[in-house]
């Protein structure tokens, strides 16, 4: 297992590298130039072409992309256009709340979502079921920041239960969480009682149903764990979905966080800023994913076998 | 002689085995209740999205400074906005826009993703490695995300945010494409074709294509939902269609700022938004069961 993690964490390095040069090209098409916006429109053409130049931003694109790749490698992510603040500082400070948001919406989303779809396919074709996967539909089908804005002017507004935005105790973050779950906690519903349906009816379920197990076991000592791979690779999914997501879901609470940070250096055209904010949601991700691959390889031993030396391969083999 | 009678075989029995498919798939499809539902709502939609112009009852862009933000009555069946415009009337001309973006971003992500796919699919090995390790660098960034940068990189618009989200929904297709032909790449019917002298991209157009179409359908389906939904959170954050124009989205994000004391504005259009979204998704289940080959028999 120790080898498999090694192998997989090495792995991430090309990854990170190559989604640092993809942001980096895609912004390097970007229409608008950051020196005549950090001067304004009266500036002259002399400065525009002098600011250019203490930037670097005249060098060919291979001698920029190079400089980029060496200051993140530095873990500088340069500096804002518009505040001049660190950026690495600056993402620092809104990293936390962006994992708390969508860290606590995931493992939400899994927690109902996976017992609903387990329960709505042993229950399959009953009422329960029905209203489950109707449940689920709905939650699919909201737009996750229209859901949140509703709850707002219900809980916070009317009702005045919960503060409508902002960052503080337990109490700020109940409506963010539970907007930014949404999505997940539907998808997985569905996801788990579709899988759980097709390892119902295999054989070994049969088989264990014949030898007269109690039902109990049958589902969760049998069905479950072999449904579980498919749940699990759509978990990564799920985490794009609640990371997407959970960035709108920052915009509509003002939570500080990445997303709203993103959302704000977008407005203001702040072009370093989003590359920075769009690299770093992508680093958080492929973290996220590491974690659900190895989870992956937890559940199924035939993934970890894959990258099991030749030498043991050959070993098991005689 | 014989040979002439083997293609007249062939050339009689092949369209009438294809409808018959056709119509199997859709009278499995006509059991579904529900899926009957998500499909005529659909129709609906698409209905509004053509003919939305003529059934208006409203013209949608004027202005009544009179009758500002009234609540949904017989007269404005969804109340009026923050200019007195009928909103009813708008949602119906702004369908075609809401509507051109789910199915047009699905042209361009099918597209790529059918020649990306079948690439890496077909020709396997090296091709497939380095499509492979390019598509895991793409899906290193959450899809949302992609579609934010791409839209802020693109511009504001109606074709940008088609764009934005086409380009974002390629290395998705890919992959599925990808995965499927590889299933289906070791069968006889494609060594048969081999063995009989076809070219690669006809067999991948007659043999491979055809076979791989159920997922196909079911993957665009969910994609047109998907990019809907994408495009009213680009809308909220200000990029993809601007207000002016009846987006849907657009119309949602416009209404933000009033939603505590006229909360119909947000309210109509999201509805919309998650009645068209559930018609979509009830389709797609519909589709997945019907064309299920487990349930053919």
């Amino acid at each position: 297992m120790l080898r498999y993690i090694l192998k997989r964490l090495l792995l991430i390095i090309p990854i990170i590298v190559g989604s640092i040069i993809l942001v980096f090209t895609i912004m390097y098409f970007c229409p608008g130039d950051p020196a005549t916006m950090i001067l304004g429109a009266e500036a002259t053409e002399e400065q525009i072409y002098e600011l250019r130049e203490k930037m670097g931003l005249n060098d060919p694109y291979i001698v920029r992309l190079g400089r980029t790749l060496w200051s993140y490698a530095r873990l500088d992510l340069g500096t804002s256009y518009v505040t001049g603040r660190p950026l690495t500082e600056e993402l620092a400070l809104r990293i936390p709340n962006t994992l708390r948001l969508s860290l606590i919406g995931i493992v939400i989303g899994l927690l109902i979502g996976i017992p609903l779809g387990v329960t709505s396919a042993v229950h399959h074709d009953e009422p329960i079921d029905y209203i489950g996967m109707l449940i689920a539909l709905v939650g699919i089908s909201m737009p996750g920041f229209w859901f949140a804005m509703l709850m707002v002017t219900l809980f916070a507004v009317k009702l005045r239960w919960l503060p409508p935005f902002g960052v503080g105790g337990i109490r700020y973050w109940i409506l963010p969480i539970l907007s930014s779950c949404l999505g997940g906690f539907a998808g997985n519903a569905r996801q788990a009682r579709s899988s759980m349906l097709d390892v119902l009816t295999s054989d070994y379920v049969v088989m264990a149903r014949a030898k007269g197990l109690p039902e109990k076991e049958v589902i969760w000592k049998h069905a479950l764990p072999n449904a579980m791979l498919p749940i699990v690779m759509m978990i990564g999914g799920a985490m794009a979905m609640s990371i997407g997501g959970g960035m709108i879901i920052e915009t509509v609470f003002a939570i500080p966080g990445v997303g709203f940070f993103l959302a704000d250096s977008i407005s203001n055209r702040d072009y370093i800023a989003i590359q920075s904010c769009v690299v770093v949601i992508g680093m958080v991700f492929t973290l996220m994913m590491l974690v659900t691959d190895l989870m992956m390889a937890a559940i199924d031993p035939r993934i970890k076998d894959q990258f099991s030396s030749r030498k043991r391969k050959k070993a098991k083999k005689v | 002689m014989t040979e002439e009678k083997t293609i007249g075989i062939g050339v009689s029995e092949a369209p009438a085995k294809k409808q018959s498919q056709f119509l199997a798939v859709l009278k499995r499809l006509s059991r579904r209740p529900t899926a009957v539902v998500g499909g005529a709502l659909f129709l609906v939609i698409v209905f509004c999205a053509i003919f939305g112009d003529l059934i208006a009852p409203y013209n949608y862009n004027q202005i009544n400074m009179r009758e500002v933000y009234e609540t949904p009555s017989l007269r404005h069946l969804f109340g009026t906005d923050q200019l007195g415009r009928d909103i009813f009337s708008r949602m119906l001309v702004g369908a075609k826009y809401t509507l051109s973006i789910g199915i047009g971003s699905q042209i361009i992500a099918l597209t790529g993703g059918l020649i990306v796919g079948s690439c890496a699919g077909f020709f396997g090995q090296t091709v497939d490695n380095i499509i492979m390790r390019i598509l895991d660098v793409i899906q290193s960034i959450p899809g949302m995300i992609m579609n934010i940068v791409l839209a802020a990189v693109l511009g504001l618009g109606l074709t940008p945010c088609i764009l934005a989200m086409g380009i974002g929904g390629i290395s998705g297709t890919s992959r599925m494409v990808r995965g499927n032909i590889l299933k289906i790449r070791k069968s006889e019917f494609v060594d048969a074709a081999t063995s009989i002298n076809c070219s690669t991209p006809r067999i991948i157009a007659k043999h491979v294509l055809p076979n791989i179409l159920s997922p196909i359908i079911i993957s665009v389906t969910g994609g047109i939902g998907g990019g809907i939904m994408g495009a009213s959170g680009l809308s909220y954050l200000g990029l993809g269609v601007q207000p002016p124009h009846p987006e849907w989205g657009a119309m949602l994000s416009g209404g933000k700022d009033v939603i505590q004391t006229y909360p119909h504005v947000c309210l109509m259009p999201g509805l919309v938004i998650a009645v068209t979204m559930l018609s979509i998704n009830l389709m797609g289940d519909g589709l997945r069961d019907a064309l299920d080959p487990k349930l053919k028999k």
